[in-house]
């Protein structure tokens, strides 16, 4: 299979996408997580939402996901 | 008629148990059989008075109740709860003075508990001393010291154990200290060395001079132990711990004996005895005059008729019975099948529903399972997720956040099968005999599959935002609710446009049109929305969330395939080595699918309920409500001795 210039960087434009969500969403989990822990070890009872709040930046690559699942559609990888 | 029924449906499914705050008094004489009907029926929160009157108090007897309570709780963690009973042969609870009797009956039995812990504490005390003494005499074997001899009335001994560097240094310090002194040196291991220094009691302050310049630590030796050679006080003391071993034993045997024998019993009197102390105690909270007493509480609308005829035969009508009204927020109450009662914990994730907002539990329940069946709809992992949720739910305790956890893990399973089948996946493969009902192909129809998403997340947005309007409308917040009706024309054009301009989805006068009447009612909601306008940008990202569920879906799937292709086994020969290749390639493809299974299950429930609880949720639920926690009795071991109905009446 051979793709264009074109194609390729549209390709690696898509990977950049979800590679800038998914940092973006561990960054702000690593932080997210560690108070998350210090609420849970004062306040077990918290747990519900301290998940909650975990979880929440995970939209940050979802969108990373969407912008590289629109980029692929574009150039026709799928 | 039918109208009304349906209306009572609905506000049966989306608002929480309708609540009654009331007002009971009655004649002091009463109490007792008021509050002991109350416990039973477990109907009422009962509330601080507001009323300007005097505080009542705890019934009189609380304090002998208190003491027998401390009394036989204690002498029951003493007891091990007997495994494998299958039925308890339940006690009837009849009145205050028969528990204080059995109680009181119980006292020798009692007593004997406390004796034999406290035979065996000390027993394990003098075990402890014995080991230490042991510890510390053990340095002494081969030395030949027998304290007995030594014992005088002029001379006295230090034992100290001293780092062999300075062994030299100590010896000169004795020797140029001019004292009269023997010493018996014993190297204990590489490092360090005993001293066992025997001198004149005159001299006992220059000696204890250099030992505290020298020695790393003082062994402080009980010279009525130390009567005999170290070889024959550790055979003493050996015997002793054999002898005290026995003994312990025999205490352990007696009480698991006991344990066995009368633990229900004592347990029933307990359990007994901490109804009658709630019973006491609740006084507490009521208001009284001269010669009557008042309750104030919640009650479900539903119980109150029953209520009123327990009051009615209890005080043969003397009593006073109002309806209070108020403005005061009213305890939740969730009623729910059972089934469903784990979803109620989920939602304790966020916040208990106020008692006077809609209800989204059925809406959660309802979505939670499609996002979590679309997420990994696959029928093997269906079946294996419900296997494993039923195993987890066998090994724990009924109550708590894994059991909870493990339900809804078992009930989701089968949304997971029955998308499954619709995406015709099984352990990652398809089969040919599901393509007739396949309508979901996950590696094939991507781009539909994210606009259905989206149009998911829309649906729910708007759904969202017309359970806002109501919960608005009804808290009087008009200007707002009126703000969340024109986000719907926003949401739906918004929508029109985006699918006209990116996909060719509609024409491009539509798609303008629509675009235009997007911004216009965007800025009219921005508007009336005031400090809620900043949640407006909210519209568009979330229904851009839902598209998570192509991709937990779309990553499950993958990983399934993958792990199908590199481990699937196959037999090409009947010989010894490819059966084992056979057999260990299945086994690494089980244990990866049921991996792959776990982590759809964690990340099903998670994304699940986030996408409820955090893209539907905040449209419009306020949450924080009060719990209901009605004055209720909890037995295991008893029951309530039977109320009588027959002289019941109803008068209002």
């Amino acid at each position: 299979m051979t793709i264009d210039l074109g194609t390729a960087i549209a390709a690696i434009g898509a990977g950049i996408a979800i590679l800038g969500g998914a940092y973006g969403t561990g960054v702000a989990q690593a932080a997210i997580g560690s108070a998350g822990m210090g609420l849970i070890a004062e306040k077990p009872e918290q747990f519900g939402s301290a998940l909650l709040l975990l979880v929440i930046p995970e939209t940050l690559v979802i969108f990373g996901f969407v912008i590289a699942i629109l980029i692929l559609l574009g150039v026709g990888l799928i | 008629m039918s109208v009304v029924l349906k209306l009572s449906l609905i506000s049966q499914i989306f608002y929480t148990e309708q609540m009654q705050k009331i007002r009971i008094i009655a004649l002091e004489n009463k109490k007792y059989g008021i509050i002991a009907e109350l416990h039973k029926m477990g109907v009422l929160d009962i509330r601080k008075s507001s009323l300007q009157l005097n505080d009542d108090k705890a019934l009189p007897n609380i304090q002998i109740i208190s003491e027998e309570l401390i009394k036989i709780r204690s002498a029951l963690t003493f007891l091990d709860k007997p495994k494998n009973i299958v039925e308890i042969n339940k006690m009837e609870h009849k009145s205050l003075e028969e528990v204080l009797n059995l109680s009181n009956n119980t006292k020798p039995l009692v007593n004997r508990i406390f004796s034999l812990v406290e035979s065996k504490r000390s027993f394990l005390e003098e075990n402890n001393e014995i080991n230490n003494n042991l510890k510390n005499i053990s340095l002494f074997i081969g030395t030949g010291i027998n304290l007995k001899k030594i014992k005088s009335e002029s001379l006295e001994f230090f034992a100290i154990i001293v780092n062999n560097k300075k062994n030299l240094r100590i010896l000169h310090a004795l020797k140029s200290a001019s004292v009269n002194y023997e010493n018996i040196i014993k190297k204990i291991n590489k490092n360090t060395t005993l001293f066992f220094i025997i001198f004149d009691k005159r001299d006992k302050q220059k000696i204890e001079n250099i030992i505290n310049n020298y020695a790393d630590e003082r062994i402080e030796l009980n010279d009525k132990l130390f009567d005999d050679y170290p070889e024959n006080i550790i055979k003493k003391l050996n015997i002793r711990k054999v002898e005290i071993k026995k003994q312990v034993n025999k205490i352990n045997n007696e009480l698991q004996d006991i344990s066995k024998k009368e633990y229900h019993h004592i347990a029933a009197i307990l359990e007994m005895i901490e109804i009658e102390y709630e019973r006491s105690k609740i006084p507490e909270n009521f208001k009284k005059t001269e010669k009557t007493f008042i309750i104030e509480g919640w009650v479900p609308i539903k119980k109150v008729n029953k209520l009123m005829s327990v009051l009615e035969n209890l005080t043969n009508g003397d009593y006073y019975f109002e309806e209070i009204k108020t403005n005061e927020l009213a305890p939740t109450l969730l009623n729910r099948p059972s089934i469903f009662k784990p979803f109620d914990y989920l939602m304790g994730f966020y916040s208990l529903p106020r008692s006077d907002e809609i209800d989204p539990t059925w809406i959660f329940i309802f979505s939670f399972m499609i996002f979590y069946g679309l997420m990994i709809s696959d029928i093997g992992y269906g079946i294996l997720s419900l296997i494993i949720a039923l195993l987890i739910m066998k090994k724990v305790s009924k109550e708590g956040l894994v059991y909870n956890v493990s339900k809804i893990w078992a009930l989701s399973s089968i949304p997971v099968i029955i998308f499954g089948l619709l995406s015709n996946q099984v352990f990652g493969y398809s089969l040919s005999i599901l393509n007739s009902i396949q309508i979901i192909n996950w590696n094939r129809n991507i781009p539909s599959i994210i606009v259905f998403t989206v149009l998911v997340g829309v649906f729910y947005v708007i759904l969202g935002q017309i359970l806002s309007f109501f919960n608005k409308y009804k808290h009087h917040e008009k200007k707002l609710a009126v703000s969340k009706l024109i986000s719907i024309v926003t949401i739906i054009t918004g929508t029109v446009a985006i699918a006209g301009f990116l996909f060719h989805s509609f024409s491009i006068a539509l798609s303008e049109t629509s675009a235009i009447t997007a911004l216009i009612t965007f800025e009219i909601t921005a508007i009336l929305s005031g400090k809620e306008a900043s949640e407006l940008t909210n519209l568009i990202s979330h229904p851009l969330s839902f598209t998570r569920i192509l991709g937990f879906g779309l990553a499950s799937i993958i990983i399934a395939s993958l792990i199908d292709k590199a481990f699937t086994p196959t037999l090409s020969s009947f010989s010894i080595v490819n059966v084992l290749i056979f057999i260990v390639l299945l086994i690494i493809l089980l244990i990866l699918h049921i991996l792959n299974v776990i982590v759809g299950m964690f990340e099903g429930i998670v994304q699940g309920a986030r996408l409820n609880l955090v893209e539907f949720f905040s449209k419009f639920y306020i949450g924080n409500g009060i719990k209901f926690k009605p004055y209720s009795e909890k037995r295991q071991y008893t029951y309530a001795q039977k109320y009588n109905k027959n002289k019941a009446r109803v008068k209002k």
